[in-house]
């Protein structure tokens, strides 16, 4: 499988995979920029910034998932990528990597909308062209079989990501801290590549201490209960799916796993 | 292994892949498990919504941030400023914190700010300045405490209602006081009260409050059945304010339904302050804005059902000239000193002016009275003219605080 089939040539997907790369490095770099002015001057900076009750916090988070754009460009780039064959970071990506560095891309590019106000508009819409330059230039038919064969474990991610949001804006700041490692944790537990036991327990450290401390909330206790259920079924076995055989075939007798 | 575990043999409900069956079984697996990957979807879509509202909306975070930090600084500052500080904490009418000051190294005048009278629900500008006299009892109580004795003159330029007070101080012995140490408690209670009777040793504490202060008295209900006539006018002048398409649409206007409009206005009316159980806070943060006939409705049932039906007693500060202010001024800081009582004594206090609010209605629309006479009745001291209302019981739950504007933006 690879992203060249509809594309042309490797060098178009080359050039169109380092426009995307270098784009979502400029906008995080911008978002970054953004991200600092909040932090540090958000409190005088009125509408400009979104007028936020708690500056520092958005613009620390808004650093942090710049730093996850700006880390995905260069993932995308190569530069940190693990390399095979003669042209060191060059292959085109997989399109399980093209999936993991559009949610790198996507993720930032929404939630920023609502942690630094309009400082976000120009590097936001930089990250979303990005994102659309990556997608031009795969196979879609690709990326739709990986978003539908690892669908759970978007959600559950998309679930840490939503986590990250409410706890920047809860107090005091030990139930921030909870929550938004809590939601790396949960964002990151469906990827790891261990035992389905050792994701699910990931999966409930990350979201049940802070669901418990915002018991109130309503919303964060569903959301733990959401995760750990999607946890329990991503890590379901799968049963083989049989195939329809010709009459002349033997029937297998191999149950599914 | 066993033969068994090689070559199994289909059982009831396991057909052999690749029969008729088998396809059949799992086309019908297939479909149960796209409806529960789509059923995942939309509760994941669904709680996504949920949580942005809850990030949007301050859940997790209410009474904390820039519009509440004035709760937790009104100590630090030992200078005349500070006593502003503390000042700014008052009750008023419709958290509209009406009031500007002018500091200097011994002296804070307080001012009006006419731009935030309500013209309709406060037409003759009685709660405006019931409320600037609180924020005279607070200022004063806290130069007290921060060893700055304070002498006050009332409405000190002649002909300029908008000058308050002026407040000079000099330097003496800072004492310990309960009042002054309640003032980042204060908060208007507007939940549910228990049952438990109130202390009559409090309320005899509660009446002393108003010796300092010629002119000024408190008229407790305290009978079930003194009680349920003042709730059933209570009740009727909220339904005539409800009514009143113009008294409704201002009051409206001063509540901020959502934390962007608390943070970019920080004063006004506030869902945390509806004294609402936790999750049905939540909840109500949670749903689209209400609208104003909702919110009238929501007002209506609160006071049939939680306010009036839940006091334990109520009070009424009298003066005989309502439209006096300096009557007004000092019944301001009775109602203060009642209040902070009242918290340090771990009581609720909500303020219920539905019933003055008709009364001046009436009055500046020419209308002829209909409350006034009843409200006198029900005081039944000759002379004497309520000025101000409110409930008090044991709460259910702790009043929270209010959104306060930074107090840079209320001094010159």
């Amino acid at each position: 499988m690879n992203l060249t089939r509809r594309s042309g040539t490797n060098g178009t997907v080359e050039r169109r995979q380092l426009l995307a790369a270098r784009s979502a490095i400029f906008g995080g770099g911008l978002g970054m920029v953004a991200g600092l002015l909040q932090t540090f001057f958000g409190h005088g900076m009125g509408s400009w910034s979104g007028a936020k009750a708690n500056p520092a916090g958005l613009g620390l988070l808004t650093v942090l998932l710049s730093a996850v754009a700006i880390l995905s460009g260069l993932w995308l780039s190569g530069k940190v990528r693990p390399t095979r064959g003669s042209a060191p970071g060059r292959d085109p990506v997989s399109p399980q990597q093209s999936m993991a560095i559009l949610v790198g891309l996507l993720i930032p590019a929404a939630l920023c909308f609502s942690t630094v106000g309009r400082l976000w508009y120009l590097p936001g819409v930089i990250l979303l062209v990005a994102a659309g330059v990556l997608v031009a230039a795969g196979n879609t038919d690709d990326l739709w079989s990986v978003i539908r064969a690892q669908w759970l474990h978007f959600l559950i991610s998309g679930l840490g990501g939503l986590q990250i949001l409410m706890a920047v804006s809860a107090a005091p700041i030990p139930v921030v801290i909870l929550g938004v490692v809590g939601g790396i944790v949960l964002a990151a537990a469906p990827w790891v590549p261990r035992g389905r036991w050792v994701r699910l327990t990931l999966i409930a450290l990350g979201c049940l201490p802070f669901a418990i401390l915002t018991w109130w909330s309503l919303v964060t206790p569903l959301l733990a209960l959401l995760a750990i259920g999607l946890g329990l079924a991503a890590g379901a076995p799968r049963r083989a799916a049989p195939v329809a055989a010709p009459e002349d075939t033997p029937v297998p007798t191999t149950p599914g796993r | 292994m066993t033969q068994t575990q090689q070559d199994p043999q289909p059982s009831q409900g396991d057909q052999a892949p690749g029969t008729p069956e088998a396809v059949h079984s799992v086309g019908r697996r297939s479909l149960l498990k796209a409806v529960g990957v789509a059923g995942a979807t939309v509760l994941v879509a669904g709680t996504g919504v949920a949580g942005y509202r809850t990030f949007d909306n301050g859940v997790l975070d209410a009474g904390s941030g820039r519009p509440y930090e004035a709760w937790t600084q009104w100590r630090t500052d030992p200078s005349l400023l500070g006593s502003v500080a503390a000042a700014i904490l008052a009750a008023n009418p419709h958290n509209t914190q009406p009031w500007t000051f002018k500091v200097t190294d011994t002296t804070v005048d307080v001012f009006s700010d006419i731009g935030r009278r309500m013209a309709k629900m406060d037409p003759l500008g009685r709660e405006h300045y019931v409320g600037l006299g609180c924020a005279l009892e607070n200022l004063v109580l806290a130069a007290d405490a921060r060893g700055l004795r304070p002498s006050v003159i009332v409405l000190p330029t002649a002909g300029d209602p908008t000058h308050v007070a002026r407040v000079s101080v000099v330097r003496a012995t800072a004492g310990p006081s309960r009042l002054y140490d309640a003032i980042g408690d204060r908060h208007s209670n507007r939940g549910p009260y228990r049952s438990e009777p109130i202390d009559p040793a409090s309320l005899t504490a509660y009446m002393a409050q108003v010796n300092n202060f010629p002119g000024v008295a408190l008229r407790l209900f305290v009978s079930a059945e003194e009680k349920a006539a003042l709730a059933a006018l209570v009740v009727r002048a909220t339904e005539a304010i409800l009514a009143d398409a113009e008294q409704s649409t201002e009051a409206f206007a001063w509540f901020r339904n959502n934390r962007d409009d608390i943070d970019t206005h920080r004063d006004g009316l506030t869902l945390d302050g509806q004294g609402l159980s936790p999750a049905i806070l939540t909840l109500a943060k949670l749903l689209p804005a209400s609208s104003r006939t909702t919110g009238d409705q929501f007002w209506l049932d609160q006071t049939r059902t939680v306010h009036t039906a839940t006091a334990a007693v109520y009070g009424v500060i009298t003066v005989a000239d309502p439209a006096d202010l300096g009557s007004r001024i000092a019944a301001g800081r009775v109602l203060q000193r009642i209040h902070l009582a009242a918290t340090a004594d771990g009581l609720g206090l909500q303020h219920l002016n539905q019933i003055t609010e008709r009364i001046d209605r009436e009055q500046s629309q020419g209308l002829a009275p209909s409350f006034g006479p009843k409200f006198d009745a029900l005081i039944g001291s000759p002379g004497q003219h309520g000025l101000v209302t409110f409930r008090l019981g044991h709460p259910e739950r702790d009043g929270r605080r209010s959104p306060r504007r930074a107090l840079a933006d209320v001094t010159r």
